[in-house]
């Protein structure tokens, strides 16, 4: 994901001359081509996350669009106030872009997992939430937000995210229809996905036409409107995420807003810290999010 | 104003005034209004509104609703009604960061604008201020000048007592900051602040000031540092400004 994150970015850069480029520090083999052919529009500001957020603030409200690029909970979490304050609440416009979501660093460990983000972020007023699933999407996304002013969040999975197949999105303001089914709604965002979709490929074939899967780019409720949820029996929600006020919780509210009483089953990780070592699939494993726990939780939605 | 809304950080305001009064007067006589002061020291809002006003940037019936329900001006710097300001601010070691951002921009668009941060002297506790205190001078940006308004007092006790930060001007200096110390009352010394010639790195002018400035009783005073006055000090203090 990273590596199409730069090649877009670059490509988007080429044609417009005011996306400016902050890295906190991070990035090693993969900005240097952006460095290289945006001198005056890149700036690494050493491992500094309050002050290059600022830095940033003070470039959008120039007029320039900024992307700030660091790992998981670096540009997030250490930074929250200068997002809080000096980005979001002043509309700036600041994409703050968080490589290694959920588990995605697996065992250099909690300190750069990215698994309250989702929760924290879409808390505040002003920030758009944008967490593609494979690297189309991230194309389709990064080409669309370039011209939407504001504070924005993107988030990226860690790995190259192979492709999810061919079904078309033509906004990160819509859902992608990967599977169509008509019992069971299976809504899923970022690298978790793959899980997802294997965990569908895995089931029979009487099982697996029961079930729809949706991709969510973008966690606005219009986002979602295109899905039709009222017209499932059931839906299944799976994010890289902690349960509590995550993507789950986000789907929960729509359904809410829109008095739609389907019932709803959420995966996500639990909010327990995770003080076992391990790799991305193990953790998941941990966390009851690998595609065998996945599919079992499917089956028992579908009887 | 204070006294009516019963909230201030009156010592803070009154502190910041000569400074304010300098900065505010000389950026806004400009046509062109390309230089930008930020305050950093958001919770000196009631001086900088006062000094906003005196200028003609803020009507008088706003000053008379401060910190009212309803009111366009708040306990803190806010550019929600006041878009000269830029950043709101309340919360410390916000607008170093986002002024290095304003001043680079302008330094990229050979604008020639010129970015002034106030800081509070307390608010030197605050990293964000030493980060980009290592990024400003880093990128040699000759068009940022801070400002610290060196009361020598904080919310509980003195600066020194609570988190020493002298030497101040050493820190700065090997920061690599261009360091001045100037009385933050004299405006022959504070008219250097403004004058930027043969500037070739952010230059920081640590102006030594008198919390609560011009109120005899409040003047060094922490007790002054939030307290409003009430109607029978109030009525001493305008006496003592008379």
């Amino acid at each position: 994901m990273r590596d199409k994150f730069i090649q877009k970015l670059t490509d988007l850069a080429t044609q417009d001359d005011k996306i400016f480029l902050i890295v906190g520090d991070l990035g090693f083999g993969v900005v240097e081509d952006f460095a290289k052919q945006f001198p005056g529009r890149f700036l690494n500001a050493g491992i500094s996350e309050q002050n290059m957020m600022g830095v940033a603030a003070g470039l959008a409200k120039s007029g320039l669009k900024v992307y700030v690029y660091s790992i998981a909970n670096f540009p997030t979490m250490r930074c929250l106030e200068q997002i809080r304050n000096d980005v979001a609440f002043h509309d700036l416009d600041v994409t703050v872009v968080a490589i290694g979501a959920g588990f995605g660093y697996g065992t250099l460990g909690y300190s750069h997992f990215a698994v309250e983000d989702l929760a924290v972020l879409r808390a505040l007023p002003n920030m758009k939430i944008f967490s593609p699933s494979d690297t189309y999407e991230l194309e389709v996304t990064l080409e669309e937000i370039t011209n939407v002013p504001g504070a924005k969040y993107l988030r990226l999975g860690k790995n190259g995210e192979q492709s999810l197949g061919n079904s078309v999105l033509s906004s990160p303001f819509e859902a992608r229809r990967l599977r169509t089914g008509s019992e069971l709604a299976v809504l899923s965002t970022g690298g978790i996905s793959h899980e997802v979709m294997k965990a569908i490929q895995s089931l029979d074939d009487d099982s697996r036409l029961r079930v729809a899967h949706f991709t969510v780019p973008s966690l606005r409720y219009e986002t979602l409107n295109s899905i039709g949820l009222d017209s499932f029996k059931k839906i299944l929600t799976v994010e890289e995420h902690c349960l509590d006020a995550g993507f789950g919780s986000f789907i929960l509210e729509y359904l809410e807003s829109q008095q739609i009483s389907t019932q709803v089953k959420r995966l996500g990780i639990p909010r327990d810290f995770y003080y076992e070592v391990g790799d991305q699939g193990y953790l998941l494993k941990l966390a009851g999010l690998d595609e065998q726990s996945i599919s079992t939780q499917i089956q028992n939605l579908i009887g | 104003m204070v006294s009516e809304a019963k909230t201030a950080h009156i010592g803070s305001s009154l502190s910041l005034i000569d400074i304010a009064i300098q900065l505010f007067s000389k950026t806004l006589s400009q046509p062109s209004r390309l230089d930008l002061v930020l305050i950093s020291k958001g919770h000196a809002a009631a001086g900088v509104y006062a000094v906003l006003n005196t200028l003609g940037e803020i009507p008088d019936a706003w000053i008379a609703r401060y910190c009212q329900n309803g009111a366009e001006l708040g306990g803190h710097v806010t550019s929600t009604n006041i878009p000269l300001l830029e950043l709101s601010t309340g919360s410390l070691g916000h607008a170093l960061p986002f002024g290095i951002g304003r001043a680079l921009a302008m330094a990229m668009n050979a604008d020639g604008g010129h970015v002034y941060v106030v800081l509070s002297d307390g608010e030197c506790d605050e990293g964000s201020n030493w980060e980009a205190a290592l990024l400003a001078s880093h990128l040699k940006l000759k068009n940022l000048t801070v400002v610290i308004d060196r009361n020598h007092l904080q919310s509980l006790a003195g600066t020194e007592e609570t988190v020493s930060l002298e030497p101040l001007s050493k820190k700065w200096e090997a920061f690599n900051w261009e360091t001045f110390e100037i009385n933050g009352h004299d405006f022959s010394d504070l008219e250097l602040v403004t004058n930027h010639q043969n500037q070739i790195c952010p230059r920081i002018y640590i102006a030594n000031t008198i919390k609560g400035q011009g109120v005899s009783f409040m003047e060094n005073s922490v007790r002054w540092h939030y307290r409003p006055p009430n109607e029978f000090e109030l009525e001493e203090a305008l006496k003592g400004l008379e």
